[in-house]
């Protein structure tokens, strides 16, 4: 390496040097995140109805990267209770039908849901329980609902991770 | 070696910089920046409370998620043997509940009333529930069968063709069964009527005697007007049936046909004169008897149950015989009597009392329900131009000294609120009415100034008189020199009046050959500002049975105001829920309104969801009003939590808010 080369990389080394740091301003940006999830075959997202609840401070969803693991932050503690239709969704933007597992241990005024059409607030379809499989055919979406009763006991704010697990179905 | 190493160095610093590229875009997931702090204090709906109100602690812990609500309910309650019982209560509504009686049951288990103005009116009808008989008159009570202390009379002696007893009721009854005591053999023919030897009511029934015995009779369901005269008559048809009969000692006390109800005997003879030693019938003469014939009148539910859908309307005031009528479902009914029962099953109906010259009439409109119901409406008519219903006045006067009663009877019932008296002298008399001598159980003690010789007028809440029992007015002297104007009856014009009684050398004395000066009339343009008065009539009691009613008011709870403070919430519906106490009977409902929008209130019983309709936007500028009125079901002493939840929905969100109420119950006199 001759001495203008080594310049050469020395300068390009310190510009880079800050470019990395306003890199990492910008890749904080969460539409890199949906980037990222929507590069996965299969994985969990947000729903239509994400965006009021959370406007509402009552869920916050953190995914991460690979799109099969999601930390829900859930907000509602008085008497009463939170109904969040179509608050996540299972994507499966694979050439296969996939078996599902969503797996996770939820706060005991929690219930979820999952239906192959967007619920509606009478309707919101199964009640999904960890380690049981559901089937998100080809190119579909399942419609996941979380449902906070809090009618008889106030529950506290908490926090559930959920994984997502899949296998192309028989 | 430099060149190696720097070209080392820069290479792994140009590998790190690259390197930690990739690991800062694995850091944005976990290190988002978009944060929801999470906060659960974050308001979406914010509760304003109203506070406590008169009558009502309102108490609020922390949140609106917890509230604690003591309610003392206003009311009274009533305990009497009179036929009504009545109070004057603040204006507002209300429940009534009847007291329970065993063995009997009410028509309806509450009644809800609105007291605007003036005197209102509620029956309360009580029916007997089990296998026992109910006796309603009789002569005498309890009496067994024994030769040592009855007679054979009236049919065992010579000419005697019918025998009839007069009889009344206390109050408005159903009847079923008739009990005589006969014996002999033979037959009597058998009629009940409303006037001497009449079969208004029953005719031409034949009953076989044989023996000595209580014989039951069965009728049909009649209802009897209260206090007003029916008439047991037998005839003898055949054989030699007797009516064993009591001997009457005392009429005033009746002390050996002590029921009440026994009004007297009449006796039907063959009237004879006897000339030169030989007997030439005459004539039939009725006369009055000293005996009375034994016998029963009750309702027996063993025999049949009294109807459950229609409506007696009991008529008050008007002078006997006077017809009156009233017009419901397309038809108009007419009677002379006391009341008009109306049949059916159709729901609510509107009645309308037509009008009485010269009269005019509380409850003369208004509507009830009839399926499934059976009731007494009372209607009182009271004089239109102030006229007494019971007084006297005349113009050859004299005054005596104080303390005195005059003693009166409102004859066909009636409802007065303005007394009269003629008074002389100066000083302080009290007045008061009683249902004995002296007493003042529906009138305590009002002081009256007198100042010189005049007509002393006092205004006091309606007082309401059921029939012709008599009552009592008393003067009484505080201070000063007093007198109280009376007349010989014989100089007096005089409506309904009964004994004076005066103190004559420090001795009570009653007289009826005079009579103290006063009038006791309804005046309608008498009201107060405040206040209203209800008055409970009883029916289908045995005469002097305790009985009363349970009044609560109706409060109104106004607990606060909800707003949304985040994005717009719209209440879709709500609902209370009972989580402890008596669930169905916890007598609550809420109301909710919008002040921006009209037409959104709504009320939801316990257990019960209610919906808006159209939903209703929350917001600052447009508030939710929460009221929750107490209305009771039941009355009793004890706690209640309820929820209350109201559901509202953003899009993909809907909320349930819930207000938990604890309510401590706490009637007065219960």
């Amino acid at each position: 390496m001759n001495r203008k080369t080594f310049l050469f990389l020395a300068i390009f080394t310190a510009a880079l040097l800050p470019a990395t740091a306003t890199a990492a301003v910008i890749i904080n940006d969460p539409i890199l995140v949906s980037t990222t999830q929507n590069n996965a075959v299969v994985y969990i997202a947000n729903g239509p109805g994400y965006s009021q609840a959370n406007s509402m401070h009552f869920l916050y969803a953190n995914y991460s990267a690979s799109g099969d693991n999601v930390s829900l932050d859930l907000n509602y503690s008085h008497h009463g209770g939170v109904n969040i239709t179509n608050a996540l969704e299972i994507v499966n933007k694979a050439g296969f039908n996939a078996q599902v597992w969503l797996n996770g241990t939820l706060p005991g005024y929690v219930t979820m849901y999952y239906s192959t059409n967007p619920a509606t607030t009478s309707s919101y379809g199964k009640q999904i329980i960890s380690g049981t499989q559901m089937i998100v055919s080809s190119g579909s979406t399942l419609y996941v609902t979380i449902v906070m009763n809090t009618l008889e006991t106030p529950g506290t704010p908490g926090t559930a991770t959920l994984t997502l697990q899949y296998a192309p179905s028989d | 070696m430099a060149g190696r190493a720097l070209r080392a160095v820069l290479t792994a610093v140009i590998a790190l910089a690259l390197l930690s590229t990739g690991l800062a875009s694995a850091g944005v997931v976990t290190y988002n920046p978009v944060v929801v702090t999470g906060n659960p204090g974050t308001p979406v709906l914010l509760f304003s409370s109203n506070g406590s109100s008169p009558g009502v602690t309102l108490n609020i812990s922390h949140d609106f998620s917890q509230m604690n609500a003591s309610i003392s309910a206003s009311g009274f309650t009533s305990n009497t043997g009179r036929v009504s019982d009545q109070v004057v209560l603040n204006r507002g509504n209300y429940t009534a509940f009847p007291n329970n009686i065993n063995g009997f049951t009410t028509s309806d288990n509450s009644s809800v009333f609105s007291l605007s103005s003036g005197t209102n009116y509620s029956g309360v009808l009580y029916m007997p529930i089990n296998e026992t008989a109910y006796s309603y008159a009789s002569a005498p009570v309890n009496e067994t069968i024994s030769p040592a202390s009855l007679f054979l009379f009236g049919f065992n002696t010579a000419g005697v063709r019918a025998q009839s007893e007069k009889f009344s009721t206390a109050t408005g009854e159903f009847i079923n069964e008739l009990s005589l005591l006969l014996s002999g053999d033979g037959t009597f023919n058998f009629s009940m009527g409303t006037s001497l030897y009449g079969s208004q009511l029953v005719s031409n029934e034949s009953i076989e005697v044989a023996g000595t015995s209580y014989y039951n009779i069965s009728l049909p369901t009649l209802f009897l007007s209260g206090e007003t005269p029916y008439y047991i008559n037998l005839y003898n048809v055949s054989g030699s049936p007797v009516w064993r009969s009591a001997y009457q000692q005392n009429s005033d006390s009746l002390a050996n046909v002590s029921s009440y109800g026994n009004l007297g005997s009449f006796l039907t003879v063959n009237l004879t004169i006897s000339f030169f030693g030989f007997n030439f019938p005459l004539n039939l003469s009725v006369t009055g008897s000293s005996f009375s014939g034994m016998y029963s009148v009750s309702f027996n539910p063993g025999l049949g149950s009294i109807p459950h859908n229609g409506t007696i309307f009991y008529e008050y005031g008007l002078g006997t015989g006077t017809n009156w009528s009233l017009y419901s479902g397309e038809r108009y009914y007419s009677s002379d009597g006391r009341f008009i029962k109306v049949d059916g099953n159709n729901g609510t109906m509107a009645y309308s009392v037509q009008p009485v010259t010269g009269y005019s009439v509380f409850n003369g409109n208004g509507s009830v329900d009839q399926t499934g119901h059976l009731q007494v409406i009372p209607i009182v008519f009271y004089p239109s131009n102030g006229d007494a219903v019971v007084g006297a006045n005349s113009t050859s006067l004299k005054y005596g000294n104080l303390n005195a009663s005059q003693a009166f009877q409102v004859t066909q019932g009636g409802i007065i609120n303005h007394i009269s008296l003629l008074l002389t002298g100066s000083g302080k008399v009290n007045v008061s009415i009683g249902n004995i001598l002296f007493g003042e159980q529906l009138m305590e003690n009002t002081t009256v100034k007198i100042n010189g010789t005049q007509w002393y007028t006092i205004n006091i809440p309606a007082l309401f008189f059921g029939g012709p029992t008599y009552y009592f007015l008393n003067v009484f002297a505080v201070n000063g020199s007093v007198k109280w104007a009376h007349s010989r009856t014989s100089y007096a014009t005089e409506v309904n009046t009964g004994y004076s009684y005066f103190y004559s050398n420090g001795k009570l004395e009653g007289s009826l050959n005079r009579v103290d000066i006063f009038n006791l009339a309804y005046n309608s343009s008498i009201q107060s500002e405040n206040s209203s008065g209800i008055i409970f009539v009883e029916y289908g009691l045995p005469a002097g049975t305790l009985w009363g009613v349970k009044v609560f008011m109706r409060e109104n709870l106004n607990l606060g105001s909800l707003t949304a403070t985040a994005g717009s919430l719209w209440l879709a519906h709500a609902y209370i829920s009972s989580a402890s106490g008596k669930t169905t009977d916890s007598g609550l409902s809420m109301i909710l309104s919008n002040s921006t929008v009209s037409g959104l209130q709504f009320t939801s019983k316990p257990n019960q969801s209610a919906s808006t309709g159209a939903l209703i936007g929350l917001s600052i500028t447009s508030p939710l009003l929460i009221e929750v009125a107490l209305d009771p079901h039941a009355c009793y002493n004890g706690t209640e939590t309820l929820g209350i939840y109201l559901v509202s929905i953003d899009g993909s969100v809907s909320v349930t808010y819930s207000i938990i109420l604890n309510i401590i119950f706490s009637y007065p006199g219960y």
